[in-house]
């Protein structure tokens, strides 16, 4: 058994009610000076938006009254900036913000870089994508790339080079990286970039990661280009069954299939995933073509490929009816049957 | 068909309410006021026939929703025709002139008798039905001196009064919604002819009164809201009785044709995709302005 005095007890007790005290206040007093922060900022923007808009929409010319003097002005300034950007698209009304920003701004930003503290240097490197000064910056981005950076600031630095390397470039510092980013950040840097970077992307191919490559196909497919449709085909046939599965949903998002005789292994494969986007990618298929395998996927093991199989069956339904070919009625009508027997 | 004939004493109380109706309706009416150059050529005998006789063809060529009534006076008609502005009038009484001349009705040849018109476009309610028979008197007169088969246009009855809009803006985001909110007040700087107001929710905008009214309503609303987002909005107002006074404007980042259609389906009329030109927005505003002032 532990024996202390209770003098020690209560000196201890009192000790860490002290040290609480100092955190509380502490808190309070950061409280107070956020909300300060947030007031001055607001009361800022209240006061000078209609004077930003005549500025950005070219009513007006700068005035200095639109100069930031205080810290609360230029993230005020800032905040309004961010909206702009994002929700208009008006040339004019960029360039005058990458304008105001290269000489308001940037010295700020070119300080925040050499930050030791990662969260203001990330900050830094958000505002200068966001207000394009790439340019203005080029020199202290380039000193910046050689620092020892944390995960976020590589992501955000790619981001930045993605604006302003070319494809063959931004792909090989990419593959220079040592960090490996998930799928979801290549796949919003693939969906951001230009063909020249996707183009880059499918020559090296095989040097990039799993999840880099899962990433390139999404985008691909998301951006519904005709053009990736021979490489995205020329997957169908690699080893990695994800990097099939994927180029399949990729070309279905596409929604052009140019020979359907190349995609017909998939109707027998042994994975249900394969079998359950060929059913989806016959919804583009002319019924007459494509009734035959969906019948047999109708009659998959896989609740799923069955009902995606009827489903794309169903999206053409009207074209059947109309159609005169009585063969293809025949087969509808047998599959009518089917179907209801199925479910 | 063949109605009885109506007289000038009975039409007023027509003509108020086919005015009234096409205010309320956002549509224009022209009075055309008809009559014979000389009556003197016309036997005695043969007056009353005669003057039935082109009361009958004026009526074989007006539509069934016009309205034709006969002047005081002997030998002078006015029309009132639903849905039609001047230029509309002015191509129907060419037409009338064409086929009187071209001998569909045989009378104007055979006595040598032509038509003199005016015409005047109604589009607001700021004069009695006596006003407009007056001024219709006048412009044939006017007509008259300028030979036969000739129009004369009056220009004191189409002063439209500008029709009150209200607008809606619905948007989270301050900046945004204030930015938007300027650049309506710019375009149009008076009050009393449109009236804005904005909202960071759609609760907000549900639980006011503010779409009350009989008012055209243009609703600028972003599809995300904190409280009741933008598609329950547009539900719930495309559910009111009156919902055809209202045009929509979504704003979304979403740019999927799924989805657009979707919106168009529920019954949005102009779909914003962010970012989005102020400019062209702006335009877009101006044109569907015109359309509810036209």
């Amino acid at each position: 058994m532990i024996r202390v005095s209770i003098s020690i007890l209560a000196v201890g007790i009192i000790c860490l009610l002290f040290l609480l005290l100092c955190l509380a206040i502490y808190l309070v007093v950061q409280r107070q000076a956020e909300t300060k922060r947030h007031k001055a900022i607001n009361d800022y923007i209240l006061t000078e938006e209609k004077h930003w808009y005549a500025y950005l929409t070219g009513e007006v010319e700068l005035s200095k009254k639109l100069i930031p003097k205080s810290a609360y002005e230029r993230e005020a300034i800032e905040e309004i900036f961010l909206v702009y950007m994002k929700n208009l698209s008006n040339s004019f009304i960029k360039e005058r913000i990458t304008s105001y920003a290269g000489k308001y701004l940037a010295s700020y930003y070119k300080q925040q870089l050499k930050s030791f503290r990662s969260s203001m240097r990330l900050n830094a490197l958000y505002r200068i994508l966001e207000f394009d000064l790439m340019n203005e910056l080029s020199e202290q981005l380039k000193q910046f790339k050689n620092r020892r950076l944390t995960r976020e600031e590589q992501f955000q630095f790619l981001k930045i080079e993605l604006q302003i390397t070319s494809g063959h470039r931004f792909i090989e510092n990419m593959l220079s990286m040592e960090t490996v980013f998930s799928e979801h950040e290549y796949r919003q840097l693939f969906l951001n970039a230009d063909s020249d970077v996707l183009e880059n992307a499918m020559e090296q191919f095989e040097s990039l990661s799993s999840l880099c490559k899962w990433a390139l196909i999404d985008a691909m497919g998301f951006n519904r280009e005709i053009v990736v449709l021979s490489f995205l085909e020329s997957l169908l046939d690699h080893r990695e069954a994800e990097l099939r599965i994927k180029a399949l949903k990729a070309i279905y998002r596409i929604g052009v299939v140019l020979e359907l005789e190349r995609y017909l292994v998939f109707v027998t494969s042994t994975m249900w995933e394969e079998r359950l986007m060929i059913a989806k990618i016959m919804e583009n298929v002319p019924l007459e073509d494509s009734i035959l395998h969906l019948q047999k996927l109708a009659q998959d093991e896989s609740w799923w490929v069955r009902s995606q199989a009827i489903a794309s069956i169903g999206e053409q339904k009207e074209y059947m009816e109309n159609d005169n070919n009585k063969a293809v009625q025949d087969s509808w009508a047998a599959e009518n049957k089917m179907g209801e027997a199925l479910f | 068909m063949n109605h009885k004939m109506i007289e000038e004493k009975d039409a007023n109380r027509y003509f108020d309410l086919l005015r009234a109706n096409a205010i309320r309706s956002h549509q224009t009416i022209t009075a055309v006021f008809l009559s014979v150059d000389d009556v003197t050529k016309i036997p005695k005998l043969f007056l009353k026939e005669a003057e039935k006789d082109v009361y009958s063809f004026i009526e074989s060529k007006i539509r069934q929703s016009d309205f034709l009534f006969k002047m005081d006076g002997g030998f002078k008609w006015a029309i009132i025709l639903t849905h039609s502005g001047e230029a509309e009038a002015e191509a129907f009484m060419n037409r009338l002139y064409n086929d009187a001349q071209n001998d569909v009705n045989p009378l104007f040849n055979q006595y040598d008798i032509a038509l003199v018109s005016s015409i005047a476009e109604v589009r607001n309610v700021d004069f009695g039905f006596s006003d407009l028979i007056n001024a219709g008197e006048v412009g044939m007169e006017r007509a008259l001196e300028q030979g036969s088969w000739s129009m004369d246009i009056i220009e004191d009855f189409n002063n439209k009064d500008i029709e009150k809009v209200k607008i809606s803006i619905l948007e989270k985001n301050d900046i945004l919604r204030n930015t938007l909110r300027t650049s309506l007040e710019n375009i149009f700087p008076d009050e009393s002819v449109v009236e804005i107001r904005t909202f960071g929710d759609g609760l907000d905008f549900l639980e006011s009164d503010w779409y009350y009214s009989s008012h055209k309503h243009l609703v600028i609303m972003d599809d995300i809201l904190p409280r009741k987002n933008g598609m329950e909005v547009l539900n719930f107002i495309r559910n009111l009785p009156n919902d055809g006074k209202f045009t929509v404007f979504m704003m979304t980042k979403r740019n999927a044709e799924d989805d657009m259609m979707q919106a168009y389906d529920k019954g949005v009329d102009e779909y914003l995709i962010k970012p989005f030109n102020l400019r062209l927005f702006e335009a877009r505003i101006r044109r569907n302005f015109a359309r509810i002032w036209a």
